[in-house]
C-alpha cells in the first residue's frame, strides 16, 4: 500500500476490484492529479481509458451491461477537510439508458468516510457469479456474501450492514431491489435518504451482483497549507452566512419557495406528463400548504458532512396508511415528482419519495415513466387489462404507489416500465411514443419550455436530461456574477450554461455541494475562491484561469466518451420533441414552448464556445489539442486533419462576455 | 433551550475549572463540523479518529448522538475554541 497522503488533500490511492477474479489491488491517485485533478474529472478519464482498452476497432462498442463496464466511484479531492459542504462522490459508469456517459453524484456521509479508509476512487470491474458486498475497513477490503441482503429494501440493508460488522458509524451506499431488478434507472442510496440517480447506476451496480459497499475509515487528511486553508475556509463561511438563498435552504421546505404562493412553481414544475408547465393554486395548497402540506410534516432540518445549508427536512407522516414513516425528504424533488403525476397528496408525495430512495430508483425516472404510462391510459393506449386492474388515473394515490412498486419489482407492466419510457414507448408503439419524454433516450423529468437557460441545460447535458451540467434557472441564483441574461430569453444563454458546466464540473472535481457553490446567489463560494481553496489544500499551483482549463478537460472527457461509445452528436442536443411542437397551456408563461431555430443558434454558439464542430456538434482535434487531450484523439472517430478547425479563445471570452465581476463588501 | 450535560469540566495549567462545552440539540445538525475542527486543533489534520468530539445521527428520525471526550481541552493554545466558531448552526457554547 503506498503512503496515505501524497499530495495535501488527496487520500492517494485508487482502489481496484474485479468481482470476477476476487482481485483487488491499488494504483497511485497522483499519476492523474496534474492533468484531471479529482474527483468527476478522474472518474471520466478511467472511465474513457477502461472501456477504450476492450474495443477492438474505432467502432466498436461497449454495452452498459458488459462485465467489463467499470462501476467507478470518485469523491471530490477537498472532501474529508474542513471545507463547507465538501461532501459529494461522483458515481460513473456506461449510462444504461444510452450506452454514453453514465454519471451520478452523490452527497451524505459516504465519501469523507473513504477518504478516511485512505480512497479517492473505487474501480469495480467484472462480475460475481452471486450476490456480494464489499467492505472496506482501511487498509483491509474483504469481498462478502450478500445473499441474505438480496431483496431487501436499502434502509434495511444499511441496518443489516451495520449490525453484522458491529458498528454503526460504518457508511454503506446500497441498491435495493430495483439496482437488483435491473430497472434501468435504478439509483444507489446511502445514508440519510441521498441517492446517486441518474444513468442506471444502480442498475449497473445489480447487474454486477453487488449489492453494497460499506466504508469504515480511521485516518487522517492533510491539507498542503493548513493555516491559509482555514482562513479561506473562514472567508466563506463568513459570505455563506450572508447568502439569502442559503438562508431559505437552512429553513427548507418552511419558508423555501415552493410554498403555494412561490413564484418558482411557476415555472420549475412539469405538469402531467409536461402536458403544461403550470400547477393549478389549488393542488400547490394541498401540496405544500403551511398548514396542512409538507411543511406541516417537517420535525427537523438536518445536514449532509460538513454542510452548512442543511437543507435536509426530516419529515415524519402522523396519520393515514403511512402513519409512522419517518425519512428525510427534499421538497424539492418530491413536489416535482408529484406534479408531473397531477399528484396533490402530501402523505402520498412524501411516501412515493420515500420509497423511491427505499426501492433504490431515481425518483425522476420512476416518476417520468409512470406519468408516461399515465398518458398512454388517458388516451386509451394502455387499458387496465394492461395495468393489472389499476385505473391510472391522474394524481390517484393508491394507483400512483402500486406502480411504483410495479416497476421496481418489474412485476406485470412493471417490466415494460422498467426500461424506462423511450424503450417502453417503442415496445407498446401505437403512437405512444410522442408521450414519451427523454432526453438521449434517459427519463428527464425537468420543465424546459420557459426557463430557457434550464432547458438548454438540460439538452446539452451529456448525461441525457440532468440539470446538474449546466442548466441555471435565474441570474440571481445561478450562472456567472454579472452576466447579461435573463431566464425566460435566449440572449447569452449559451455562455452562461457554458460557464455554468465548467464550474459544476470543479465543483464534482472538488466534491462540493452545488447549493453552497453556483447555485447559492453566485457570492458564497466563487471560481477565485475553489482555485485558492485547491491550491492551499492539494499543493498544486492554481488560479483561476487554470482552473477553468481543468473543468474543460472534463467537460471534453465527458463528450469524448459520449462520441466513442453512443456516436452522440449535434441531432441529440436538440430538447424532447413535445416541448419544440407544444407550447405552455397556462398560467403567466402560457404559450413558451422551445424553439428550434432558437436552438440552432443556441447549439451553434454553445459548440462555437467548446471549439467544436457546429455541423455536427462533435469535438475537433484543436480543441483537444488546446487542452493538452491529444491522447484521446485516436480513440474517436475524427481525423487529424479534420478540415473544419475553430478558433478558439475561451480566456477572452469570459473577459469579454461577462464584466469583472464585482469586489465583494467584504474585500 | 434544551441543552446536553456533558460531564466534561476542563482544568487550565493551574488547575482552575475552564469550563465545558454544551451542544443545544435542537440546533445541531450532525453535520460533523465540529468534529473535524476539533482534530484540526490537536493534529492540524481533519480526522474523526483524532477528534476529542464524536457525532452521529439515526439517517431516518434525526435523533442526535453527541459526545465529547476527556481529551478536549477546550483548544489550548487557539484563540477561541474551534468546534464552536465552526459549527454553522450556533449549536455549541462554552459553560
Amino acid at each position: 500500500m503506498f503512503p496515505s497522503k501524497i499530495v495535501g488533500s488527496i487520500a492517494g490511492k485508487i482502489l481496484y476490484v474485479d468481482l470476477g477474479t476476487k482481485a483487488i489491488w491499488v494504483e497511485r491517485t497522483d499519476k492523474y492529479v496534474q492533468k484531471f485533478l479529482g474527483g468527476r474529472n478522474i472518474n471520466s478519464f478511467l472511465l474513457l481509458e477502461e472501456v477504450s482498452k476492450h474495443r477492438k476497432g474505432k467502432e466498436a462498442r461497449i454495452k452498459w451491461d458488459d462485465p467489463r463496464n467499470p462501476l467507478i466511484f470518485g469523491v471530490g479531492c477537498l472532501v474529508g477537510t474542513l471545507m463547507p459542504a465538501s461532501n459529494r462522490v461522483t458515481i460513473d459508469t456506461i449510462n444504461t439508458f444510452n450506452n454514453g456517459k453514465g454519471s451520478a453524484n452523490i452527497g451524505g456521509f459516504w465519501g469523507a468516510e473513504l477518504k478516511y479508509a485512505g480512497y479517492d476512487h473505487i474501480v469495480i470491474i467484472g462480475k460475481s457469479q452471486t450476490p456480494i458486498y464489499l467492505w472496506i475497513h482501511d487498509d483491509k477490503v474483504q469481498i462478502k456474501d450478500a445473499g441474505h441482503l438480496w431483496g431487501k429494501l436499502t434502509g434495511e440493508t444499511e441496518r443489516t450492514i451495520q449490525s453484522e460488522l458491529e458498528d454503526v458509524k460504518i457508511e454503506v451506499m446500497s441498491i435495493g431491489p430495483a439496482g437488483e431488478n435491473l430497472v434501468r434507472g435504478a439509483a444507489i442510496i446511502s445514508g440519510p435518504g441521498k441517492s446517486a440517480s441518474g444513468s442506471g447506476v444502480g442498475c449497473v451496480m445489480g447487474n454486477k451482483n453487488l449489492k453494497a459497499i460499506a466504508v469504515r475509515g480511521h485516518g487522517a487528511i492533510s491539507v498542503a497549507n493548513p493555516e491559509k486553508f482555514m482562513t479561506i475556509v473562514d472567508r466563506i463561511l463568513a459570505n455563506v452566512r450572508k447568502s439569502p438563498y442559503l438562508r431559505n435552504w437552512r429553513r427548507g421546505i418552511i419558508e423555501g419557495k415552493y410554498l403555494p404562493q412561490s413564484p418558482a412553481w411557476n415555472f420549475l414544475a412539469s405538469y402531467k406528463n409536461g402536458q403544461d408547465d403550470f400547477t393549478p393554486l389549488e393542488d400547490r395548497e394541498k401540496l405544500v400548504g403551511e398548514i396542512k402540506g409538507i411543511p406541516s410534516y417537517n420535525k427537523k432540518m438536518m445536514a449532509c458532512h460538513l454542510c452548512p445549508a442543511g437543507c435536509m427536512p426530516i419529515l415524519k407522516i402522523e396519520e393515514g396508511p403511512y402513519k409512522g414513516t419517518k425519512c428525510p425528504n427534499y421538497w424539492i424533488n418530491s413536489t416535482t415528482y408529484s406534479t408531473k403525476l397531477g399528484l396533490s397528496d402530501p402523505d402520498t408525495s412524501i411516501f412515493f419519495h420515500y420509497m423511491c430512495n427505499q426501492f433504490g430508483v431515481d425518483g425522476d425516472m420512476c416518476a417520468n415513466t409512470l406519468a408516461w404510462a399515465f398518458e398512454c391510459f388517458e388516451k386509451g393506449l394502455i387499458t387496465k387489462e394492461d395495468s393489472g386492474g389499476i385505473d391510472l388515473v391522474w394524481g390517484d394515490k393508491e394507483a400512483i404507489l402500486l406502480m411504483q412498486k410495479k416497476l421496481a419489482l418489474r412485476e406485470g407492466i412493471g417490466n415494460l416500465l422498467a426500461e424506462g419510457a423511450k424503450e417502453a414507448s417503442q415496445k407498446l408503439g401505437n403512437g405512444s411514443e410522442q408521450f414519451a419524454i427523454h432526453m438521449k433516450g434517459q427519463d428527464t423529468v425537468d420543465p424546459y419550455r420557459i426557463i430557457k437557460g434550464w432547458g438548454f441545460g438540460l439538452s446539452i447535458s451529456p448525461i441525457g436530461g440532468k440539470h446538474l451540467r449546466g442548466a441555471v434557472s435565474t441570474p440571481d441564483v445561478t450562472g456567472p456574477p454579472g452576466a447579461d441574461w435573463s431566464p425566460t430569453e435566449y440572449k447569452n444563454v449559451p455562455e452562461v450554461v457554458y460557464w455554468q458546466a465548467i464550474v459544476k464540473e470543479i465543483e464534482d472535481i472538488i466534491g462540493n455541494c452545488i447549493y453552497v457553490g453556483t447555485w447559492s446567489g453566485t457570492h458564497a463560494l466563487t471560481v477565485k475562491d475553489y482555485a485558492e481553496l485547491l491550491s492551499a489544500g492539494t499543493g498544486l499551483d492554481l488560479d483561476e484561469s487554470t482552473l477553468l482549463v481543468f473543468g474543460r478537460r472534463g467537460i471534453n472527457l465527458e463528450k469524448a466518451f459520449n462520441t466513442m461509445n453512443a456516436s452522440f452528436s449535434r441531432k441529440d442536443d436538440y430538447p424532447p420533441e413535445r416541448y419544440m411542437q407544444e407550447s405552455v397551456k397556462s398560467g403567466p408563461f402560457k404559450g413558451h414552448k422551445c424553439d428550434r431555430e432558437e436552438w440552432d443558434k443556441m447549439l451553434d454558439r454553445y459548440y462555437e464556445l467548446n471549439g467544436w464542430d457546429k455541423m455536427t456538434g462533435l469535438q475537433t482535434c484543436s480543441c483537444l489539442a488546446e487542452l493538452g487531450m491529444e491522447d484521446i484523439i485516436d480513440m474517436l472517430p475524427i481525423g487529424k486533419d479534420e478540415p473544419q478547425f475553430i478558433s478558439h479563445k475561451p480566456k477572452n471570452f469570459l473577459r469579454e462576455t461577462f464584466k469583472e465581476r464585482e469586489t465583494r463588501d467584504d474585500h | 433551550m434544551i441543552t446536553k450535560n456533558i460531564d466534561l469540566d476542563v482544568e487550565d495549567r493551574n488547575g482552575r475549572n475552564k469550563g465545558f462545552v454544551v451542544l443545544d440539540e435542537l440546533k445541531c445538525r450532525g453535520c460533523n463540523s465540529c468534529v473535524l475542527a476539533c482534530s484540526f486543533h490537536h493534529l492540524r489534520l481533519f480526522s474523526k479518529e483524532a477528534s476529542s468530539i464524536q457525532v452521529s445521527w439515526d439517517y431516518s428520525t434525526g435523533e442526535i448522538n453527541w459526545e465529547i471526550k476527556a481529551t478536549c481541552d477546550l483548544c489550548e493554545g487557539e484563540k477561541e475554541c474551534l468546534c464552536v466558531k465552526y459549527c454553522p448552526y450556533e449549536a455549541l457554547t462554552i459553560k
